[in-house]
């Protein structure tokens, strides 16, 4: 007899992913329970104390037009802010943060302890509670069993999390807490098979033992960058920005990492490390090994707050013996006398391989579990955190009966991250890369809220005073646009801009075409104009809007092309043996992926132009048919 | 990504390698306005009747008479937009105007492409479709072993080595883009060189794949047999021109000759090799090893003894080699039977199951008829092999324009210093145009790179 669910959803785990999820869970009126062994630990930053950059601050971007809390959090807490990519392409530019670690640890445990409806237990979980072939709850380490309409799995790398530092191995998920055993076998109970991976962190150095001088400094930005549109500027404008610094490995770095490699879990040859690291977060031991060329490798001293005594030594994520990372730290210059608080580690756990789960983020062929992060085969907090917003918001539209949520590649890369695990898998923690997106003009910092706002809206996720700022926002640079577009060059404004510039500039052409020079910008223009400035947000959405507008519309031609195929459905019982003329691979590949539509099959790796015809004229036959 | 139904589509819709008409066929919205420029005739068109119609290069030079048609959407075999160019001038100009259709738009159809249109519009029923789809699965397969063999050579290879300049720009300035705090930057004037250097290197294989363009085109013919047998004597005697060197001597001829040759509508891509034997010398031994190889990849061999002597064991070894082989055509000519008749065509043909033997005194012109009427007998039968040489061909063509129109779109870019988000667009689209050919995953390949290149990651 099935119990009444004490919970609509349960949500496990307490990290970026996790609380994103629970955050929507609540927003739309579930009852949720948030379970972490730890609840004090609620969105910790592990690994570098920092948010965004290229291709993740787009996600984080994206998160806020959903409405979800990465993006507020950490305008909230953030001690140091940088713009990257300046003159490399709007499209490309980014925001990098680096948090106060407490503070931002706190602010999200604030978020959750205040969201209606949610619960925080400290449980850890070992099972999943099944009837058929539905998710009914879950059971913890106490004997607790608990029911909800839903669970999404956020681990991290808590599932049967394993740690290296130099020979010693033990269980754990993090520095100082204990893994999730039993998990794993439930889910492999579930006929879902499971991977490994690993990741590292880098040493902890105390802030005292630090001789700063003589290293370059990375100041923060003094503009008033943000990454909520719900943050007003006036909060980020004076806030006291902390710097970080850059020192560089030598000869001895080199030495101190080759002459021990032979105590190094990953090369001694033991073998204890069988999950497989990321290739664009190596360890120190990996550059030195892979590129023994190079003896010069940056290394980023990060603060972990304002009052916080912790230096993340970013650059330097290993897991040798503690006296070798001593060595280690001690070559560089500034840290010969350096102190470390905590070493770096590497850390093993299991994830589920990706490809058993549909677009949704629900496992396929069960009903009410969904996956996000780390348990996905991803790295990174804002990886993480995009998945935890979109399957909490599935689980929670699938509770209420409504069709999921599914975002495409031309939406965002929220959308370009899910359909790469979804159909592609990963061997290695995935990262998001703007190389990733095919149509990364269309997904920039600057547009984010163009494309998934009124969407958040219609789904119920965004208050009205979001609405009205995106509104606004809208309105005001439209109006520009159009100014801009009408308005055309007169003899004194020309004469102005000439001098601003040092050039001769004709006039008679419109402001808007004025904007394709690249030393002319909008700031400049208007201030030649005698115009008050306009809000930065407005600025970036006008320069894009006009100076990308050629390349805008070639992609957007491509993005129709393919949408042809994206819109061709493929039922999820076709029998893919029964399609004439389709390779042996193809059928295989396909009936394992089963992909929802033709665009998502072409991109299948491994299936050719001909397998797709094939396909099509199947299809043809079977709505013939019916 | 795979190709759009909203695309025009262009093929060669006879059997290549055969027949003195040629048929191009276009399919879409923009088959009218591509044969009406390529003809000139801007009137309105009559549905299904022939014009009588010159065809015209970008240059406004004229290609061929040819016979345009048009068939209005419903009515075509495609329900689509159709128009049809029947060439007089054979393969040549019918890949000519298949290369004038892709520059103004068209885009070589996918194997099946016509087939698809055809079973959408419902104008043919699921059986046949089905039926010509599964040919269509076994030529592709022919391709694949086709496009194998080609890697030892020519343009396939060239395109490989752009294809890898072209990931070395597109990983540096991807890396620039997701790690560009880590980097050196890079030297705007570095990009600038890159992109031009690379613009000559494409103009220039284009320029190449023009001139060449006939090398994979004909059914592959190598001339091959004994020193002094005559090879050299058939080979001018069938080109009507002095080409060959021809000596008394054994061993003269010691590169290889190529030529085209067209025997009633048939396309021969004619090799002559250096005699067929062990030497010493080692330029001679060179043209041996190139006889070798060139044996492996031709679709039909003429074997030329001199009848007036033995068969020595080499040649009887050659022939059992020969005729071992399925796919190949066969044809043994026994020359200078002016000389003495030592070795007679039955004996040959029942020793070696050959059908196709003839007998010559070349010198004085006698047989060459016979010979001639032989290879197209030959060469019109089965035509799968040089079929997926020809597609192959064209698809190579097809991907370096596609690289040349990226090409001119970033220099434009480059010019107006476009941002590298908006340059790398062009970059990839050059890339995914190599890719078409093995259907690779691009942003892969590109992050391989980046890695395989850069220490990053902090």
């Amino acid at each position: 007899m099935a119990a009444r669910a004490d919970y609509d959803l349960i949500v496990v785990g307490g990290g970026h992913a996790g609380v994103e999820a629970a955050l929507v869970g609540s927003r739309l009126g579930c009852r949720t329970l948030v379970l972490t062994s730890r609840p004090s630990k609620v969105g910790v930053m592990p690994c570098n104390p920092s948010i965004g950059g290229p291709a993740k601050s787009h996600l984080v971007r994206e998160i806020d037009a959903l409405g979800g809390e990465m993006a507020r959090a950490i305008d909230d807490t953030f001690i140091h802010i940088r713009r990257l990519n300046t003159g490399k392409g709007q499209a490309v530019q980014a925001l990098r943060a680096q948090a106060d670690r407490p503070l931002y640890n706190e602010r999200l445990y604030r978020a959750l302890l205040e969201a209606p409806g949610l619960e925080v237990r400290a449980e850890t979980v070992v099972a999943l509670l099944w009837e058929g072939k539905r998710i009914v709850g879950v059971r913890t380490h106490s004997g607790l069993e608990l029911r909800g309409g839903a669970v999404v799995l956020c681990t991290g790398t808590f599932l049967a999390g394993v740690l290296h530092l130099g020979p010693l191995t033990l269980p754990g998920g993090r520095a100082g807490e204990g893994p999730a055993f039993g998990l794993s076998d439930s889910l492999r109970a579930l006929g879902l098979e499971l991977g490994r991976l690993k990741t590292g962190t880098c040493p902890r150095l105390h802030r005292e033992t630090v001789d700063f001088k003589g290293l370059d400094v990375l100041p923060s930005s003094s503009e008033p960058l943000k990454f909520s549109d719900l943050t007003s500027e006036d909060r980020v404008r004076h806030r006291p920005g902390v710097s970080c610094y850059i020192t560089r490995t030598n000869e001895a770095t080199r030495r101190a990492v080759m002459e021990n490699l032979d105590r190094s879990p990953l090369y001694d040859g033991s073998g204890s490390i069988t999950g497989t690291g990321p290739r664009y977060c190596p360890s120190l031991e990996d550059k030195f090994v892979r590129f023994p060329e190079r003896q010069v490798h940056l290394v980023f001293l990060e603060p972990e707050g304002m009052e916080a005594k912790e230096i993340y030594l970013q650059g330097v994520s290993t897991s040798m013996p503690l006296d070798v990372q001593y060595a280690m730290v001690r070559s560089l210059p500034g840290l010969e006398r350096a102190e470390i608080i905590r070493p770096g580690y590497a850390v093993e756990y299991d994830y589920v391989l990706p490809t058993q789960l549909d677009f949704s983020l629900g496992v396929r062929h069960w009903e009410g579990l969904y996956l996000a992060g780390q348990i996905n085969g991803t790295s990174g907090y804002e990886e993480a955190a995009a998945q935890g917003l979109i399957a909490g918001l599935n689980a929670a539209r699938w509770l209420d009966g409504k069709e999921p949520f599914v975002l495409g590649r031309e939406q965002g890369y929220t959308g370009v991250l899910i359909d790469d695990l979804v159909c592609k898998g990963t061997s290695e923690p995935y990262r998001m890369h703007t190389s990733r997106a095919e149509y990364r003009l269309l997904l920039r910092e600057d547009n984010a809220d163009d494309r998934l706002t009124p969407l958040a809206r219609e789904m119920g996720l965004i208050s009205e005073e979001r609405w009205a700022i995106y509104e606004g926002l809208r309105e005001e640079s439209q109006r520009e646009i159009k100014r801009l577009t009408s308005c055309h060059l007169t003899g004194e404004l020309a004469q102005k801009l000439s001098e601003a510039i040092e050039e001769r500039v004709a006039p008679g052409p419109s402001l808007a075409e004025l904007l394709h020079r690249p030393q002319i910008s909008l700031a400049l223009l208007r201030r030649c104009e005698g115009l008050e400035p306009l809000p930065c947000r407005v600025v970036e959405k006008v320069e894009a809007t006009i100076r990308y507008g050629g390349y805008i519309e070639r992609q957007e031609r491509e993005v129709r092309r393919a949408a042809k195929l994206e819109n061709v459905r493929l039922p999820q019982d076709l029998e893919y043996r029964e399609v004439v003329g389709l390779a042996g691979e193809a059928v295989e590949k396909l009936s394992r992926l089963r992909p929802h539509n033709v665009g998502q099959a072409s991109r299948i790796p491994g299936l050719s132009p001909a397998d797709i015809n094939a396909l099509l004229i199947h299809l043809r036959k079977r709505s013939l048919q019916f | 990504m795979y190709p759009s139904q909203l695309d025009t589509i262009v093929a060669l819709a006879t059997p290549p390698g055969l027949g003195g008409v040629a048929i191009v066929r276009l399919s879409g919205m923009e088959a009218l306005p591509i044969a009406q420029a390529l003809s000139g005739r801007q009137h309105p068109w009559e549905p299904r009747h022939l014009y009588y119609s010159p065809i015209r290069d970008a240059q406004g030079q004229i290609l061929d008479r040819a016979l345009v048609v048009y068939m209005a959407a419903p009515h075509s075999y495609t329900g689509e937009e159709v128009a049809e160019i029947h060439c007089h001038g054979g393969m040549v100009v019918a890949q000519l105007v298949i290369d004038l259709c892709l520059e103004r738009g068209a885009r070589l159809a996918t194997p099946g492409e016509f087939t698809y249109r055809a079973y959408l519009a419902g104008k043919i029923d699921l059986a046949e479709a089905e039926s010509i789809l599964s040919l269509i699965e076994a030529r592709s397969k022919g391709a694949v072993y086709l496009a194998a063999q080609n890697l030892g050579g020519g343009l396939a290879r060239q395109l490989g080595g752009l294809k890898d300049s072209i990931l070395e720009i597109v990983a540096q300035l991807e890396a620039q883009l997701d790690y560009g705090e880590e980097l050196e930057s890079l030297d705007p004037l570095w990009l600038k060189e890159r992109v031009t250097l690379l613009g000559r290197e494409i103009a220039s294989l284009w320029q190449e794949a023009e001139e060449g363009r006939l090398v994979v085109e004909g059914l592959e013919t190598v001339l091959v047999g004994p020193p002094n047998a005559g090879k050299s004597t058939l080979w001018n005697k069938l080109l009507g021109q002095e080409r060959a060197l021809v000596t008394p001597y054994a061993g003269t001829t010691r590169d290889q000759l190529q030529e085209y040759l067209y025997l009633e509508g048939l396309a021969l891509h004619l090799i002559d090799t250096a005699g067929l034997r062990e030497s010493s010398d080692p330029v001679e031994s060179l043209g041996i090893a190139k006889t070798r190889e060139a044996l492996e990849r031709a679709s039909l061999v003429l074997v030329v003894l001199d009848g007036s002597q033995e068969l020595s064991s080499d040649m009887s070894e050659l022939l059992s080699d020969l005729s071992q082989k399925p796919q190949l055509k066969l044809l043994v000519v026994l020359n200078k039977r002016d000389c003495g008749v030592l070795l007679s065509p039955s004996d040959l043909q029942e020793r070696f199951g050959l059908t196709h033997v003839c007998q010559t005194a070349l010198k004085w012109d006698q047989g060459l008829e016979g010979v001639k009427r032989a290879i197209v007998e030959l060469g019109r039968s089965g035509r799968e092999v040089s079929d997926g040489a020809l597609s192959l061909s064209q698809r190579q063509r097809q991907t370096l324009l596609g690289v040349r129109q990226a090409w001119d779109s970033l220099v434009k870019g480059v010019q107006a210093e476009a941002p590298w988000d908006c340059l790398l667009l062009d970059l990839h689209q050059a890339l995914r145009s190599l890719n078409e050919l093995t259907g690779q995953d691009v942003s892969n390949e590109i992050l391989e790179r980046v890695f395989s290149k850069f220490c990053l990651g902090k």
